[in-house]
């Protein structure tokens, strides 16, 4: 124990919303100077918890200590006033300002009118005491995320923190991007400040000085990193052993199902979003499409499943060309699409569980007698659907927009599984979900893979793209960087590849390295 | 720390809606009274003549349902519309074309009743869905805000029937009143049943009421629709088409604002003037609103507001009160309900709860 | 015609367009703050007409044209103000708030119209005596464009000047940025513990300020009385007006005075007998503004988080 109290002293917070708890008893330390990770699951309260820490939400019980001293936050102004500062997962910007608007925004050091050359001079000097680049005068939506990522940790520091919270700070960061950040967040350790990182993702967590193992809102156990192994953490945290990797079975594939040749399409902002791209997807195999979102995935699966028009290239589904069939009709062809973001793109919140079991069939006979709802069917379907695939709700009539994310998923799981007859299209299927409903996704891809499917499945997530796929694509900016079958490459190639830095032919998985 | 906090429910059930409503308009009420006491009237007197009025005897029964005939229809068109989340609030436009198409057919038509009824009932529907069609399209087409199509066509058609009316072209010879002849007897929307006052226009609404019920609950057609209104991007990808949904709602939104239109002008008025159609499209758009946008409770509320009319010509005449003030309660009644809307969506309860 | 009576019919067709402009352009400014602020307020129309309905029985009855400015301001403030508490503290649907504000607006204008009628003369209704035009010495001389831009009402000149100012606050100052942020994405300033709410607030307040002011400006300068629906959709075209001009000052401006100038040269063209049915030329505006709307496709401005409500998650 050093003489001088820690940082920042949490002892016995709870925090609860209405019936749930999201966090009870919470307590915990920071030191100058050091990196304490928070890991959690998908619900486990980590951003509940950061929310309490820098005055988003109060807590409802216990006790906050910041340099000794015993504080409570009404807002975060309060926080920030301290030193805390907050780095969200979803990042709060203002998209169509510039960089360094969107860092001195709220503040009122120059008075009224907005002068912004002092606090230009202030961003330059952070950016370069840290090593991050920035271009101030560029518009925050024309970044990549993981530009964002800086800009939103510079808007933290640029208010004066001393103790920064980043919550999943790698999400949506390419593995040399993280390394990158990892080494930037040892710089400020390094100038004293503290650092609390929340994550599930293993890898990163080895690279705290302590971790914080929350589940259920309780925290288990706080360790030394470098006495634990990642099986450990696994295992504290889930609370029971986690198969890592799911098993998938050497198949020989079949034909060719979806064939996609030289297309291109522009996104919202009528911008090339994919710039000619051409692959094959046979039956039994699974394509990975490796990438940091933003790259074109979005609007390849909103073409792929006829909602968004193409400039050009071909769409092939048995050797049939269906490239301007709209969704209904991609439906009928059998193909099946589990969206990025379900309560948006996947689900109707005010409907029931059972209409959305449907949404999409409504016409389907099974479903109506000609233009009539057939009520009963619909009502037998959906029961059928929440036994065989374990939802957990009241009932079928159950308003969707009150089920969790991995209930809600599960619907379009047994809606999609029940009328793809050839195709699976999954983008991001498993994102916010917890560690068990994520392998309950993974063995269900695998299984329809087994049946004879061709399923194409974009994640952020790369152990997922390499323990499914057979073959990974890697994109960036809208283009194919390459296509490799899983076993020819390795997480820092592909890694690279998302960066855009195109392998060197000679080189070798061997000698792959982290470079940046 | 203990706190009083809110917490907003899922849902509130047909109960809650009931009981919300009913505060909602008894606030509206008491609020309307007071309005009348400050004015220096005698809000029990005026009152009670609009209850007199609205529900006294059988007749004035029957002229609440026959007020409440055309005010069902702009309800429903505007419940259909809002369902969809197309904020049309063209109903009143629609209902004046409606009725002015159906005048039309009967300038350049002479049928027996038999197919002159059923022509006005068409042309009825025609004159609302061309309005509302139009609208459709220019969003469609040329992503033309819907609330500013439908906000300028009101006023635009308007000027249209003034247009028809001072011109001449249906004004009767030596008319003092700018208002049209009187549209032929074979037109005339007949009683239902003998010694009523209720012609086949009420029938016609009740029935509406419990067709647009069965399409919007019942239908694969009204799945989509409300697919449609609350997930846009969700219902597209599910193949409901977002242009076409729009003109087709447009389109039957409109129809049923022009029926309600061809009501009033067949069934009550039997010419068409600027102030003989005013104010239902407004009235429909509360009427929609209150209800919750379903069908059903659409036929209760436009009850419960031709009451508010009929008893409102009454009050004129009893307690000398002006027949303006029924478009004002109207409008209490709405921001009443609203206010109440938000209050019985949460119940309090202890502890802290953040939605 | 001559020469001479061409170039009178026009000057004074563009002075209408000025003088015309002012609600106009007051009412929009106003909206456009409040919209920036991401609060999608369709009442405008509604607490305009208010604003109108109070100035005109407020100055009739005090016999004070600045009783009733105040009075017609301090009722927009009112009526904005109930949006706010509406749409930003309980969060209910803008669009059917703002509708209904409308409604009850016309509905209690025009009953309290008849009924404050009864307190005068039978077939008397009572005038003001309108604001008179403030020319500027020195520019008003000018030929031409004296009588078009420099005699005109002192509220003319102060909603031309609104429009600098209100450009200089959205892009020039701190809270202009913060304002902008706001209708992009409130949690930008939630998260820096900065309130959602009070901005809102303010700027409903300020929207609300210029509606008022324009409502009196029509009875007080404008014409002479109170009739009912007399705002005849102006609030309306406000909004258009706020489309048209994709969120920014400027193009606002040159929308406000295309639409001014569709209503001068309507009351020019009754004025000296055109053969065109005036329902047609009544209807100008509105059918403006419907191919303004199918011409316009811009939208690059508009607030990303117009019209919804800020929950924190």
């Amino acid at each position: 124990m050093s003489n001088s109290p820690p940082l920042l002293k949490v002892t016995g917070l709870t925090k609860t919303f209405g019936p749930v708890v999201a966090n009870s008893d919470v307590s915990f330390e920071v030191e100058r100077g050091e990196i304490l990770c928070l890991l959690g699951e998908n619900g486990a309260g980590k951003s509940t918890l950061s929310s309490c820490l820098y005055g988003f939400y109060r807590p409802d019980g216990g006790r906050i200590f910041y340099d000794g001293k015993e504080v409570s936050f009404a807002s975060p102004r309060d926080a920030i006033a301290l030193g805390i500062g907050m780095v969200h997962q979803h990042f709060v910007l203002v998209p169509p300002m510039t960089v360094l608007e969107n860092i001195v925004l709220g503040s009122r050091d120059s008075g009224l009118a907005l002068d912004l050359g002092e606090a230009r001079k202030e961003v330059h000097e952070l950016c370069e005491r840290y090593d991050i680049d920035l271009e101030l005068d560029t518009k925050v939506w024309q970044l990549s995320v993981g530009q964002q990522q800086w800009v939103e940790i510079v808007k933290v520091l640029f208010l004066g923190a001393e103790l920064l919270i980043l919550d999943e700070p790698t999400a949506v960061l390419t593995p040399q991007e993280s390394a990158k950040l990892f080494r930037i967040l040892r710089r400020m350790t390094d100038n004293n400040l503290s650092i609390i990182m929340i994550s599930h993702k293993l890898d990163e967590v080895l690279q705290s000085d302590h971790v914080a193992v929350l589940r259920k809102g309780n925290i288990v156990d706080t360790v030394r990193t470098s006495d634990v192994t990642k099986e450990d953490l696994t295992s504290m945290m889930v609370g029971r052993p986690v198969m890592l990797q799911a098993e998938r079975e050497e198949i020989d594939p079949g034909e060719t199902i979806l064939e996609v040749t030289g297309l291109r399409i522009r996104n919202d902002k009528d911008q090339q979003a994919v710039k000619g791209m051409s692959f094959k997807v046979h039956a039994h195999e699974i394509l990975g499409i490796a990438g940091v979102s933003g790259n074109g995935q979005n609007e390849l699966f909103e073409a792929l499943m006829g909602v968004r028009d193409t400039d050009s290239g071909q769409i092939w589904l048995y050797g049939d060309e269906v490239t301007h069939h709209g969704p209904e009709q991609m439906i009928k062809h059998g193909v099946g699409y589990i969206p990025d973001d379900r309560f948006k793109a996947g689900l109707v919140g005010e409907f029931s569980l059972a209409e959305n079991a449907i949404l999409g069939l409504q016409s389907n006979p099974s479903f109506a007698d000609g233009p009539v709802l057939n009520t009963r069917r619909i009502l037998d379907f959906a029961q059928d659907a929440i036994q065989k695939f374990g939802i957990v709700t009241p009932g079928p009539h159950a308003r969707t927009d009150t089920l969790s994310g991995g209930n809600a998923q599960k619907i379009i799981l047994a809606r999609e599984f029940w009328s793809a007859t050839c195709c699976i299209l999954a983008n991001q299927p498993t994102r916010g979900l917890d560690v068990g409903v994520i392998e309950y996704v993974h063995q269900m891809l695998l299984e329809k893979r087994r049946e004879g499917f061709a399923i194409v499945l974009a994640s952020e997530e790369l152990e997922d793209i390499f323990a499914l796929s057979d073959r990974i694509a890697v994109v960036f900016k809208g283009e194919i960087m390459g296509v490799f079958r899983t076993d020819e490459i390795d997480i820092e190639q592909v890694g690279l590849l998302m960066a855009g830095q195109r392998l060197d032919a000679k080189e070798t998985k061997q000698d792959a390295h982290v470079t940046i | 720390m203990s706190q009083y906090k809110l917490s907003k429910r899922v849902e509130i059930g047909t109960a809650g809606v009931l009981l919300q409503a009913a505060v909602a308009i008894t606030m509206a009420f008491l609020a309307s009274g007071i309005l009348l006491a400050i004015l220096g009237f005698d809000p029990w007197e005026a009152l009670d003549a609009l209850r007199i009025g609205a529900m006294g005897d059988w007749e004035s029964v029957q002229g609440s349902m026959v007020h409440a005939a055309p005010l069902a229809f702009t309800g429903l068109a505007a419940s259909f519309a809002f369902r969809a989340r197309i904020w049309s609030i063209g109903q009143e436009g629609q209902f004046f074309a409606g009725a002015m198409m159906a005048y039309f057919f009967t300038t350049i038509v002479q049928l027996p009743a038999i197919l002159m009824v059923p022509l006005v009932i068409l042309a009825g529907m025609l004159g609302g869905s061309l309005i509302g069609g139009l609208c459709g399209v220019l969003k469609s087409r040329f992503d033309v805000n819907i609330i500013v199509s439908t906000v300028m066509l009101n006023y635009i058609i308007v000027y249209l029937l003034s247009y028809l009316l001072t011109s001449r072209i249906w004004m009767a010879p030596g008319e003092y009143y700018v208002q049209s002849a009187r549209v032929p007897k074979s037109s005339h929307l007949p009683d239902m049943f003998a010694n009523t006052d209720l012609h086949i226009g009420v029938g016609l609404a009740i029935l509406t009421v419990l067709a647009m019920h069965f399409v919007v609950n019942r239908t694969t057609f009204g799945f989509g629709l409300r697919a449609f209104g609350d997930n846009q991007v969700a219902a597209r990808f599910k193949g409901i088409n977002p242009k076409r949904m729009t003109v087709i709602v447009m389109l039957i939104s409109g129809a049923l604002a022009g029926l309600g239109g061809m009501v009033q002008t067949f069934g009550v008025d039997f010419r068409v003037s600027q102030t003989f159609l005013t104010g239902y499209g407004s009235a429909g758009l509360i009427i929609a609103v209150i209800a919750g946008l379903r069908p059903l409770s659409v036929g209760l509320v436009a009850l419960l507001f031709g009451g508010l009319a009929n008893g409102g010509l009454f009050m004129q005449v009893m307690a000398d009160v002006s027949s303006a003030i029924i478009s004002a309660m109207q409008a209490i009644i709405l921001m009443f309900f609203l206010i109440t809307s938000v209050l019985f969506q949460y119940r309090i309860k202890r502890v802290t709860s953040d939605d | 015609m001559t020469d001479l009576f061409q170039q009178a019919v026009l000057v004074s067709m563009f002075a209408a367009t000025i003088r015309i402009a002012a609600p106009l352009l007051l009412v929009s400014i106003g909206e456009l703050v409040v919209q920036r602020a991401g609060i999608w307020f369709l009442g405008v129309e509604g607490s305009m007409l208010m604003a109108a309905f109070v100035a005109y029985f407020s100055a009739v009855s005090s016999d004070s044209l600045y009783v009733g400015l105040l009075a017609g301001m301090a009722t927009g403030v009112v009526v904005h103000l109930s949006m706010a508490i509406a749409a930003v503290t309980l969060k209910i649907n803008q669009f059917v708030t703002g509708l209904g504000i409308n409604l009850l607006a016309s509905g209690l204008t025009l009953f309290l119209y008849r009924e404050n009628l009864r307190a005068y003369d039978s077939g008397h209704i009572p005038t003001v005596t309108p604001f008179e035009t403030v020319p500027i010495t020195g520019l008003s001389q000018l030929p031409i464009l004296g009588e078009i831009l420099f005699d005109q009402h002192l509220f003319t000149y102060f909603a031309f000047a609104m429009v600098g100012v209100v450009w200089a606050f959205l892009y020039r100052t701190r809270f202009g940025l913060e304002i902008r942020a706001l209708g992009e994405n409130p949690k930008a300033l939630d998260t820096k513990g900065l309130s959602v709410s009070r901005r809102q607030y303010s700027a409903l307040a300020f929207g609300g300020l210029m509606a008022g002011l324009a409502g009196s400006v029509l009875v007080l300068a404008l014409t002479d009385r109170f009739v009912p629906g007399m705002t005849g959709g102006r609030g309306w075209l406000a909004i258009v007006i706020i489309i048209a001009g994709n969120w920014k000052p400027l193009p606002v401006l040159a929308a406000v005075l295309v639409f001014a100038f569709l209503e001068a040269f309507q009351i020019q063209a009754q004025g000296v007998g055109v053969q065109i049915p005036y329902q047609l030329l009544l209807a100008l505006p509105y059918i403006g503004a419907i191919i303004v709307m199918m011409g316009v496709k811009v939208r690059s401005e508009q607030p990303a988080h117009l019209g919804v409500p800020y929950h924190r998650e």
